[in-house]
């Protein structure tokens, strides 16, 4: 048991890098506050369809169980329906609170509140019977990211705790930034990387579950192409339509093999750029032929950023990497292993 | 001795141990995987948002396999009746649950008097010049050896299933069987 809670211990709290817990807060706060939720009109659930949707849909108003729990200091389990001001207000706070947590301002309550404001609105959209799947991580990561020491370094809290620390006496309440590397930066990021990799299980079980070895047969790729030409008048699922089934078996068997195997990025660290270059195409691919728009996927991708700087090719090596910056954390070789959570 | 004023009091972190945060980053990691694999293994929609499985697009198709579509349109009852379609974000509706009430209504599903009902309703309250029936129709494309027939896409055919009054839901007439 001992040895049991020992390697659980390694594997969740091995010391990892400050910085890259950083840059996960920044892209995940920055791309849902400035990108995902004031994108016009649409998969965003912008401010016009959150009102749209709660003035019209009332008959249709099935609350979930997410949105009861945070309305619960509204009124009583499920009887509250959010109204169009407390909808712009929580916009307005998601937006305000959404770019204080990426730079790091206030960043314990700001990341709270953007993260609860987030949850609440897309969880309202999806309470009038029907929801999509593209937030869904992104939510859970921006919570997880809200209790995490995701400041310590890269924000503007970090900068002012510098400052003072400047100016105050040195001793044993020497504030924590200072230091590289913390054992609770690592486990928001695996955490995040179990969540995918159990997603993409998920879709991939399904398709074998109820579709079986047929799905890659061709013809079910072409049954979707013509239900999003049929459905949203796109020249390009049609035009995939209109090619033979046979053409589309490679790209189905591309998709189930992602799907199947996206955990050995997870197990096996050198192999995440790999997964996370195919995961963007395959992403991206589906939205330029169907408009799936799973960006907020493809954001969460940087939770495997320490696996992405040390064993990224050499071949696509970024000036980032060049500058250093893959040193640390590296096992072995981090600057400090002293927890700073 | 100097004494710490009371703003940098304010400002010390609260010391809380090593074990006791590692026992709370253990809670979070335990009850997140916990959900995500329930929520996969038990699928039950939304229910556990924004724990949820990954079904999208799983069934699968083979050669012949039609793929329908529906959607609503209202008539008027003057001299010259007018038939429009009816967008589903005008009545409060999100497209898939839209398309599978409308599929239900034309299959005659046990649960389409309810979703006649509460169309009839949405459109009372929300489709202007108030129309006095409402009509579902379908159109229909298939897959073939050779892939999808573009004219069939672009030149539909859409045929009327059903019509009921707006004001009776149970007043439903079959214009074509299925």
């Amino acid at each position: 048991m001992r040895r049991l809670i020992t390697a659980l211990d390694r594997y969740w709290f091995a010391p990892a890098s400050l910085r890259d817990l950083a840059l996960v807060r920044i892209l995940a706060f920055g791309t849902q506050t400035l990108f995902f939720l004031l994108f016009p009109g649409g998969y965003l659930r912008s401010l016009p369809d959150q009102i749209h949707q709660a003035q019209v849909g009332t008959p249709l108003y099935q609350p979930i169980a997410a949105l009861k729990v945070l309305l619960l200091p509204w009124g009583p389990w499920g009887e509250v329906q959010p109204s169009a001001t407390f909808l712009t207000v929580t916009f307005g706070v998601a937006v305000v609170a959404g770019v204080l947590a990426t730079i790091g301002l206030y960043a314990r309550a700001t990341m709270l509140c953007a993260a609860a404001a987030n949850t609440l609105l897309v969880a309202h959209y999806y309470s009038y019977g029907e929801f999509h799947h593209a937030e869904a991580l992104m939510m859970i990561a921006l919570n997880v990211l809200a209790v995490a020491p995701s400041t310590q370094v890269w924000s503007v809290d970090a900068a002012r705790r510098r400052r003072r620390a400047r100016g105050a006496p040195s001793g044993p309440s020497a504030p924590a930034d200072d230091y590289e590397s913390s054992v609770f930066a690592r486990w928001p990021l695996r955490l995040m990387q179990w969540l995918l990799a159990l997603g993409y299980l998920s879709a991939a079980g399904s398709k074998l579950y109820y579709g079986g070895l047929g799905w890659v047969n061709g013809y079910t790729l072409t049954y979707h192409f013509l239900s999003e030409a049929v459905r949203s008048n796109r020249e390009t699922a049609l035009f995939l339509a209109s090619l033979p089934p046979w053409t589309h078996i490679v790209p189905s068997i591309f998709a189930l093999l992602f799907e199947l195997t996206f955990v050995v990025a997870v197990l096996v660290p050198r192999t995440a750029w790999l997964y996370v270059v195919a995961g963007a195409t395959f992403h991206l691919a589906v939205y330029a032929t169907m408009r799936f728009a799973f960006f907020q996927t493809i954001v969460l991708y940087c939770v495997f950023v320490e696996s992405l700087r040390l064993y990224w090719p050499k071949a696509l090596r970024s000036p980032l990497r060049r500058s250093g910056w893959a040193r640390v954390g590296a096992p072995g070789r981090a600057g400090n292993t002293a927890g700073a959570g | 001795m100097k004494l710490p004023s009371a703003q940098t009091t304010w400002r010390q972190p609260i010391f809380v141990p090593r074990a006791v945060k590692k026992a709370l980053a253990g809670v979070v990691i335990t009850v997140c995987l916990a959900a995500q694999l329930y929520a996969i293994l038990r699928p039950s929609g939304a229910r556990w948002w924004p724990f949820v499985d990954y079904p999208m697009y799983s069934r699968s198709y083979s050669e012949g396999a039609t793929f329908r579509v529906r959607e609503l349109r209202v008539r008027t009852c003057e001299e010259k009746p007018r038939v429009w379609k009816v967008w589903p974000r005008t009545i409060g509706y999100q497209s898939w649950r839209y398309l599978g009430e409308l599929s239900s209504i034309a299959a005659d599903h046990p649960v389409a008097r309810t979703y006649r009902s509460v169309l009839s309703r949405l459109v009372s309250a929300h489709v202007t010049p108030r129309p006095c029936a409402l009509q579902v129709w379908e159109r229909a494309v298939t897959v073939t050896r050779e892939g999808v027939d573009v004219s069939s896409v672009r030149q539909p055919r859409w045929r009327p299933l059903r019509e009921w009054r707006v004001d009776e839901p149970d007043s439903v007439r079959v214009l074509t069987r299925l």
